[in-house]
């Protein structure tokens, strides 16, 4: 008598990791592309935070804040590499019945927690400075959080086989992409300059309408309630339409910073690839649990 | 009992005597206690032609319900005039301080107006300012900001700058007198902290110089002045945008943007209505503003893309941007290339805040470019045919120094539009200056 909870290996699974992977790797390129490789590479808030308010040398601050960036560019190196191993596998073996090598599943989950604890130590970092909105830091974030933590559950469910890993999983994608989404909902709605300038640029640069800043405050703040409905709607409803939407309003946004500001914006897109990338994982995550539940209505 | 009487009317004479001292002192200290409905905190600002406007502004932790400001030509007898302030309290749950502001209007220009504060019965000391000049005469300004954090670093500017100001009289040249202090933002680390403010303000008190000569500023909003804190300390009503423009001579136009709001769409339509009436009108075009369009450290803000092409279209001489917490000059810039028409960027912010190592490799710093890192404030000195500006490290050293040549800009007889696109409630407006301007005597 099999276990009530087991879940049959399935494709979505692996198709769920592979998205969480590139949804990290991204975001670590943007970040490397932010304060390392481009030409205009600046600091992160851990620097300004040391530097600024901590009183520490400008060498050590600086020291610190590229160990963090180099430490993310290395783990976002290993988790690449961790999924090319898993591709490389029979495809028997990419499926959840066994576990990955433990060397490299080791090597992959220090990598997510030192990951999570950069961005996290960010985050921490401009709210200390009192930026602008630092009271929605965390919840603005949640995503860029939420796809280490995610693809952690997922390693550690792997050869478990057992379903309550992937609602864990699922916790932590909702919570995240509904908390992201209150967060740039909020700040839409109470008119934040640097959206309405996104808007207006990408216009400037791409179409050509030159609509006033009235109609287009107008559009944000309806922009901002919608994002709010459907970070709500995500909580309380199981609609894939939902999700849909997210994934595609998750890509333009990100997306806006290039046709805004130009190709030399790259960083700022793809540190927010889990925009996008966490409403897809969502939807790849419904599929996985259709099928756990068809699992447990038809043992073998 | 005679001897203990006259012991008692000797204490309480004592007493009444010091009060009236403390009341009649004529100089403004920092630090002074905030007590009762004393004023402290006293300051000028610009924000709108300032050839014959000024805002007083003081603060009280009492609410006064007398609350004037009385003023007049330094050194005439004539009758003082009286302007009651505008009251209100700042926006602080935890501190309970009023802020005051008498805004003055109709002065002449090149004027220096003695002020003292009332508010109930306390009275302040006498202290004086001096209006902007109606003719077109050589004078100089600061140019700084980002004054944050590091207070102590912060009082040690403030009091290089009113030594400067001090030392700009001292002689009969009139191109070095330091007129006002344009500040691009940042003033301090969290904007809606009152104590923080609170002690900015203080701080600030000692810009004023030893005879009671008070440093107009000019404010720009930076990142860290969020909240509404900032347009009660520098006197714009509440809602205000906090981009205007303002004429700091006949031929001398000074621009100052925000870029914490959206710098596209109203704001940049602004700057091009501003710049198709101004430009032809002044010898000398500059703006200032807080996030960097090319900047030394950090990445570029959103100025680029919006205002970047306006400054270039309209032949803007100087834009001063700040947050970068290093000291830059770029490269003459006109279409994101080195071009000897094009415009220059200074910056980027040092009265007080920790100073940073610019970013050496990036193109526009290059030599003749500058670039480096100490606490300093740039001294802009404007004349018929050349802008010099120098920038002083706070040793009284200087670290660079430039030369700008006046532009050929054909003047044009501009009609100015019947409906203004300047929201703004303090907007200067386009009428002529005062051809009847006297200029101040030097010491």
């Amino acid at each position: 008598m099999p276990d009530s909870t087991a879940c049959k290996p399935t494709f979505p699974a692996s198709q769920l990791r592979l998205v969480l992977r590139t949804v990290i790797v991204l975001q670590c390129f943007g970040v490397a592309g932010q304060f390392l490789l481009s030409p205009l590479e600046s600091e992160s808030q851990i620097f300004e935070f040391l530097f600024f308010e901590s009183g520490i040398t400008e060498p050590v601050a600086q020291f610190i804040d590229d160990v963090g960036i180099w430490g993310c560019l290395i783990s976002a190196v290993l988790i690449l590499a961790g999924g090319l191993y898993e591709f490389r596998q029979p495809s028997l073996d990419r499926t959840d019945s066994k576990r990955l090598n433990p060397t490299i599943w080791w090597l992959e989950v220090v990598s997510l927690q030192f990951i999570a604890c950069w961005f996290l130590a960010n985050a921490l970092a401009y709210m200390a400075r009192g930026e602008m909105y630092w009271e929605w830091t965390l919840a603005e974030i949640a995503v860029r959080l939420g796809t280490p933590i995610a693809l952690t559950c997922l390693l550690i469910q792997r050869g478990s086989n057992h379903v309550r890993w992937f609602d864990i999983v699922r916790y932590v994608v909702t919570l995240t992409t509904a908390m992201t989404f209150l967060a740039h909902g909020y700040k839409a709605t109470q008119l934040y300059g640097p959206f309405t300038d996104l808007i207006l640029l990408t216009d400037m640069n791409c179409f050509g309408f030159e609509p006033e800043q009235k109609s287009v405050e107008i559009g944000l703040v309806a922009i901002g309630w919608a994002d709010i409905a459907l970070a709500a709607g995500l909580i309380i409803t199981r609609w894939g339409g939902i999700k849909t939407y997210m994934f595609l309003w998750g890509a333009v946004t990100a997306l806006s910073r290039i046709t805004a500001f130009g190709l030399v914006a790259w960083p700022e897109t793809l540190v927010r690839s889990a925009n996008w990338g966490m409403p897809l994982a969502l939807i790849l995550l419904c599929s996985i649990k259709s099928n756990a539940v068809l699992t447990q209505t038809s043992p073998d | 009992m005679t001897i203990q009487f006259k012991v008692y009317r000797s204490c309480f004479l004592i007493l009444i005597a010091a009060n009236l001292a403390g009341h009649l002192s004529t100089e403004i200290r920092a630090d002074d206690p905030i007590e009762s409905t004393k004023p402290v905190h006293i300051r000028v600002t610009w924000t709108n032609a300032p050839a014959n406007n000024a805002t007083i502004s003081w603060s009280s932790t009492a609410e006064a319900t007398s609350h004037v400001v009385r003023f007049r030509a330094k050194g005439s007898e004539g009758k003082e005039t009286t302007v009651k302030a505008e009251k209100g309290k700042y926006a602080d749950t935890k501190t309970d301080l009023t802020y005051y502001h008498a805004r003055l209007s109709k002065l002449e220009p090149m004027t220096a107006y003695e002020i003292q504060i009332q508010n109930d019965d306390h009275v302040s000391p006498k202290t004086y300012f001096v209006t902007a000049p109606g003719n077109d005469r050589p004078f100089s300004i600061f140019s700084g900001g980002d004054s944050r954090t590091n207070k102590q670093e912060r009082r040690r500017a403030n009091q290089m700058l009113s030594r400067m100001t001090e030392q700009s009289y001292a002689n009969s040249d009139l191109q070095d007198d330091i007129i006002a202090l344009a500040h691009g933002g940042d003033f301090v680390a969290t904007g809606t902290n009152l104590t923080q403010w609170i002690e900015w303000l203080s701080a600030h008190e000692l810009t004023t110089c030893s005879d009671g000569r008070m440093l107009p500023i000019i404010p720009t909003r930076g990142n860290h002045d969020k909240g509404k804190i900032f347009n009660q300390v520098m006197g714009f009503t509440e809602d205000d945008k906090n981009y205007y423009a303002l004429n700091l001579s006949p031929k001398v136009r000074l621009i100052t943007l925000n870029t914490e709001i959206a710098t596209a769409g109203a704001q940049a339509k602004w700057l091009g209505n501003e710049l198709k009436v101004s430009r032809p009108l002044n010898r000398w075009v500059m703006a200032q503003y807080h996030r960097p369009a090319y900047p030394a450290v950090k990445t570029p803000g959103t100025a680029l893309q919006s205002w970047v092409p306006t400054f270039e279209k309209h032949n803007v001489d100087l834009v001063c941007e700040l947050d970068g917490h290093a000291i830059k000059r770029t490269l003459p810039i006109r279409g994101n290339v080195h071009d000897k028409t094009g415009v220059v960027y200074i910056g980027e912010g040092g009265l007080g805040v920790a100073q940073r190592a610019p970013k050496q490799n990036r193109w526009y710093i290059q030599s003749p470019g500058y670039s480096a890192s100490s606490t300093h404030v740039y001294v802009l000195t404007f004349k018929k045919d050349w802008l010099l500006g120098k920038c002083v490290r706070i040793d009284g050293t200087i670290a660079d120094q430039f030369v700008l040549l006046a532009r050929k800009i054909k003047p044009k007889k501009v009609t100015p539009p019947k409906k203004t696109t300047n929201t703004k409630p303090g907007s200067e407006s386009k009428k002529p200056m005062d051809a009847k301007t006297k200029a101040q005597p030097k010491k």
